[in-house]
This record gives structure tokens, C-alpha cells and sequence, in this order.
């Protein structure tokens, strides 16, 4: 079997916090991820799941266990990965093209500039934002700037595409259509994929494998495998019952941590 | 430090009274002719206004008010004797060279000061004391070191200005959405790339503010160098027929004073409009979250 491309074990970390101490943000965190695998990571706010995806990315420290990624520690941001934001993050000033295009930074040099070129296009063709070009970010939806993060985090042809809560902004219809477009988009890319969500349908119809994460302390509750074949036809699958028994478990999982706590302080914590 | 930042007029609210319009009420119907009143209102005010003058002006001593008419004819007097031109020039070179380095430092101060929390510190009393300052105070000293000359007007145009660009740009620097500064991590941008792809365009409509209110204060320091500082261009017109009592002439200078700032600010427009289309347009942070 192939080594894994992300390797978590016993990973903590903790937010100081004034006066009242510590706040234990994650707490020995370990799984494997495998070679074009896509898994989501699901739980409540404050269960530290941005986090754990930050921590993959390199924005974020971590201070016990370690997270590497095809076989070396993470310190700093890896190479060869592609990160897709909550609100897309796009620079307002930038026209489509140009901030797709911002996703070739770290390889310039390497690529010519027509290459550069073709490679820009190629994702704009993929992507289905052909004619928005030159548009500039705020002419555009929700759904549409959201594809345009998407393509920049794939136009380096990363190894490993990272997302956080990309779809978490956007109305139901264009966020059902997006997930299965994703879902295509990510498939050919064969990149090894972690999807950060808060929403159990869409986890369900995307990952190989979902970890569903409790909080106060942030750990993994549960991982729960999704085993039917892509590309998966949400008609087909929303009917499935055994697919409606997967949605049930996670479900169970994630309102069961809910109703537990429901009395306890709600945590502030960014997800 | 926010809180100092003037007049951040970057979104406008001026599209109310047309859009009130589109709500089909029988009342949008009475509005029609109150808005066309509206418009010609400012219009009318002026007229009034300039009728008054010559009617009060034409009754007074001349050396206390004068008259629209004769202030235009002392325009026209002043042009042909080959005096207002040169002033002109004069002004609006004392003020772009002024101005200009003040842009330059400003906002390359700014910048340093937004991404470097020791230039920061190092350099924020320095700016409270020149912001809390009354630098007018600072003339005599100006001429101490640079003369009566070009030199010193461009000094005291500079001193005037440059702390808005400075405080403006560092604000706006330093407002960069954190989901910004994660993109240039993650696409690995270097410590210049940052700035110039970046924090310095996030600046852009936080300097724009800034300049706006740099250029009152640059022609404030203009007109004040070329009054006592060297008795030239514009400023020096305008003395000179103040101790000379030829009110109307005094005030053809003023009026012209008046060009060279609007002058300004058209630019100023002109080169956000060209050059910074997105200014003022919702980002896409603000329109996604709620």
C-alpha cells in the first residue's frame, strides 16, 4: 500500500487566553490521509477544524505531535498545495484572470510566460468561467467568485488541494450545483483532498471519508467511511438508503456532541 | 490611530434621491418637479448670491468689498499686464513639486510603517506631534534653513501635507482582511510582493482619502509660502494688492487660488478613476459574509 500523502499523529495545540489560561483548541488529533483521497472533516463551530486545515497549509502553528505531508513535517507553508478560502478571498483589484493567475507565484520562473498562459486559460475553461475573464471580483456572485478561488488554487496543479468551507457563503441551489461540479473538478485533478464543512449532505456526497470532530477539547470523534464509487449522481445517491444511513450516522455524530454540550458556555473560537 | 483618519468617503450614498423613484408610489410622482427645483437650486443661489455683492458692492467703499464685475475686470487686467499667468504657474509649481514629495514620503512612510510594527512605534510620536502641532508656526524656521526661495515653499507645502498621506496609507495598509495576507502565504509571495501586490493596492482608497484632505493643506501651505515667504507667484499677487488696498484685484488672485485647487482635485479624480476603477466597488469579503 502507498504511503500516505498527509500523516497527522497526536497533533495539539492550545490558544492562550489573559487570564482565563488556556483554551485547548485540539487535542491529540491522528488519521492518515491517503493518495487522492477526499476526506471531510466535519463538527460544530469550535471544534477546530479551520484550524487543523490552517495547520495542513502552514498558516497556522501547532504545538504537539506533527502533520507531515508526503513524508516531511510541515514548518512553513509546504510546497505543491492549493488552498480554497471561506469568502474566496479574491484581490478586489485584480480582474478574474489576473488573480488566477496569482496562483503561479510560487513557480514562476519555472513555467514560461505563454505556458503560464495556457495553464491560466486551461482553469477558466474548467472552471466554466469563460467570458468573466476581465471581469473584476465584485461584478461577480457569490458562486462565481468562489469558482474563480477554486481555480486558483488548482492552477499550480497541486498534489494537495485544501478547502475551507468554500460553499459555506452561498445560497442552497447554486451550493448543490457547485459541490457536484467540484466534485467532477477535484475528481480529474486526482488531487488528495481535505474539505472542511459544517454541512453533513454535502460531506456526505463528496468524501471517501468523513472525520467528524467534537469540541472543548477539539478531537476526532469519529471517521466515518463513505464507501460508493465516484463520480457519484446526487439523484441516484440523495435515494440510496444505505447513503441515507451514512448522512443518519453523521448526523447522530455531530447533534449528538451538540445536545450533549447544549448547556455548557458556547465557545467564541473561530471554525 | 484609526480613529484619525478623515472623510473615508469611499462608498457613496448620493444614488438615494434617484432610486426613491423606482417605488412607483403616487408620491414619486409629486417629487418630479421638487427634484428639477433641486437641481437648479445651487444655480440659483449663486446668482442671487452674485447679484447681492454687486448690489451692496456698488453702494460701499471699494477697498472693503468691491464688485463681481469689477473683480473680473481686474482678472482681465491682470492677464494682459503679463502678471496672473506667471503667478499661475508659479502656484501650481510650488504646489506639485510640494505636493508630489509629500505623496512619495507619505506613502512610502505609511507602507513602512503598516508592515513594521518596530517602524511603527519608532515613528508614531513623531507623527502625533506633527498632526497636534500648528506647523504655520514652523515658517520662520524654514527660511532659517532653506531661504526665501522655490526651496522653502516647497518645505512648508510638504510639511502641511504629508502627515495625512502618512496616516492614511499606514491605516489603510494596515486594514488588509487577514484572508488576504493567508493568500500570500499560501502562494508564497515575497516581503515586496506583499506590499505591491497587496497591502499597497488595499491602501489605494484609504490614499486617495488622504490625499484629498493633503492637498487642502498643500495649498494652505502654498499660498502661506508665496504670502511670507518669498512675496511671489499667487500668494505674493494676493499681498502685494492687499497692502496696496485693490480689493478687487485681491480677490481676482483668490479666485484663481481657487482654480488651482480645483484643478487638484479633478486631477486626483481623473487619476483614481483611470487608474483605480475598483475603488469604491464592494469587495469580496464584504459581499459574501453576513
Amino acid at each position: 500500500m502507498e504511503a500516505p500523502v498527509i500523516e497527522v499523529s497526536h497533533v495539539g495545540k492550545r490558544f492562550w487566553q489573559g487570564k482565563s489560561g488556556a483554551f485547548i483548541a485540539l487535542k491529540d488529533v491522528s488519521f492518515n490521509v491517503g493518495k487522492g483521497e477526499f476526506i471531510s472533516i466535519i463538527g460544530a463551530s469550535g471544534c477546530g477544524k479551520t484550524t487543523l486545515l490552517r495547520m495542513f497549509g502552514g498558516l497556522t502553528t501547532y504545538d504537539a505531535g506533527s502533520i507531515k505531508i508526503r513524508g516531511s513535517v510541515v514548518r512553513g507553508v509546504p510546497d505543491r498545495i492549493g488552498f480554497v478560502f471561506q469568502a474566496a478571498a479574491l484581490l478586489p483589484w485584480r480582474s478574474v484572470w489576473d488573480n488566477i493567475a496569482l496562483g503561479l507565484t510560487a513557480v514562476k520562473g519555472v513555467l514560461s510566460e505563454s505556458e503560464k498562459r495556457s495553464r491560466v486559460d486551461a482553469q477558466i475553461e474548467l472552471t466554466g468561467l469563460k467570458g468573466f475573464e476581465q471581469s473584476l471580483p465584485h461584478q461577480l456572485s457569490g458562486g462565481m467568485q468562489q469558482r474563480v478561488g477554486l481555480a486558483r488554487a488548482l492552477v499550480a496543479e497541486p498534489s494537495v488541494l485544501l478547502m475551507d468551507e468554500p460553499l459555506g457563503a452561498l445560497d442552497a441551489f447554486t451550493r448543490m450545483r457547485l459541490q457536484e461540479e467540484l466534485a467532477a473538478i477535484v475528481a480529474r485533478t486526482e488531487a488528495t483532498t481535505v474539505f472542511v464543512t459544517h454541512d453533513v449532505d454535502e460531506a456526505v456526497f463528496l468524501s471517501d471519508r468523513i472525520i467528524v470532530m467534537e469540541r472543548a477539547p477539539g478531537r476526532v470523534n469519529q471517521i466515518v467511511t463513505v464507501p460508493f464509487d465516484k463520480p457519484r449522481v446526487r439523484r441516484e445517491f440523495i435515494g440510496d438508503p444505505k447513503v441515507a444511513h451514512i448522512r443518519d450516522e453523521v448526523l447522530a455524530l455531530v447533534t449528538e456532541e451538540l445536545l450533549s454540550r447544549a448547556s455548557t458556555t458556547e465557545t467564541a473560537f473561530r471554525t | 490611530m484609526a480613529d484619525r483618519v478623515a472623510s473615508m468617503s469611499v462608498t457613496s450614498f448620493g444614488v438615494a434621491d434617484e432610486v426613491s423613484d423606482d417605488l412607483g408610489e403616487p408620491k414619486a410622482r409629486s417629487d418630479r418637479p421638487s427634484r428639477n427645483l433641486k437641481r437648479i437650486l445651487p444655480v440659483v443661489s449663486v446668482l442671487v448670491v452674485l447679484g447681492l455683492w454687486q448690489l451692496i458692492g456698488s453702494r460701499i467703499n471699494p477697498i472693503l468689498l468691491s464688485t463681481p464685475t469689477s473683480t473680473i475686470s481686474a482678472f482681465g487686467h491682470m492677464i494682459s499686464r503679463g502678471q496672473l499667468i506667471p503667478a499661475f504657474f508659479t502656484a501650481m509649481e510650488d504646489l506639485w513639486v510640494g505636493f508630489g514629495l509629500a505623496i512619495v514620503v507619505g506613502i512610502a512612510t505609511g507602507v513602512l510603517m503598516g508592515r513594521s510594527e518596530v517602524a511603527e512605534k519608532i515613528l508614531d510620536p513623531y507623527i502625533n506631534f506633527f498632526q497636534a502641532t500648528p506647523l504655520i508656526a514652523l515658517v520662520p524656521l524654514v527660511v532659517i534653513w532653506f531661504g526665501v526661495g522655490f526651496e522653502a515653499r516647497v518645505a512648508v507645502t510638504f510639511v502641511l501635507a504629508v502627515w495625512s498621506v502618512i496616516i492614511n496609507t499606514f491605516v489603510g495598509v494596515r486594514s488588509t482582511p487577514s484572508a488576504l495576507i493567508d493568500v500570500a502565504s499560501i502562494y508564497k509571495l515575497s516581503r515586496w510582493e506583499v506590499v505591491s501586490k497587496i497591502t499597497l493596492p488595499n491602501a489605494v482608497p484609504y490614499i486617495f482619502a488622504g490625499l484629498r484632505i493633503a492637498l487642502g493643506k498643500a495649498l494652505i501651505g502654498m499660498l502661506i509660502a508665496e504670502m511670507e515667504v518669498s512675496v511671489t507667484g499667487l500668494g505674493g499677487l494676493v499681498t502685494n494688492y492687499g497692502n496696496s488696498f485693490q480689493t478687487a484685484y485681491l480677490l481676482a488672485g483668490v479666485f484663481t487660488a481657487s482654480v488651482v485647487g480645483v484643478i487638484g482635485v479633478i486631477l486626483l479624480n481623473l487619476v483614481k478613476r483611470r487608474f483605480f476603477p475598483w475603488v469604491g466597488a464592494t469587495t469580496s469579503e464584504q459581499q459574501v459574509r453576513f
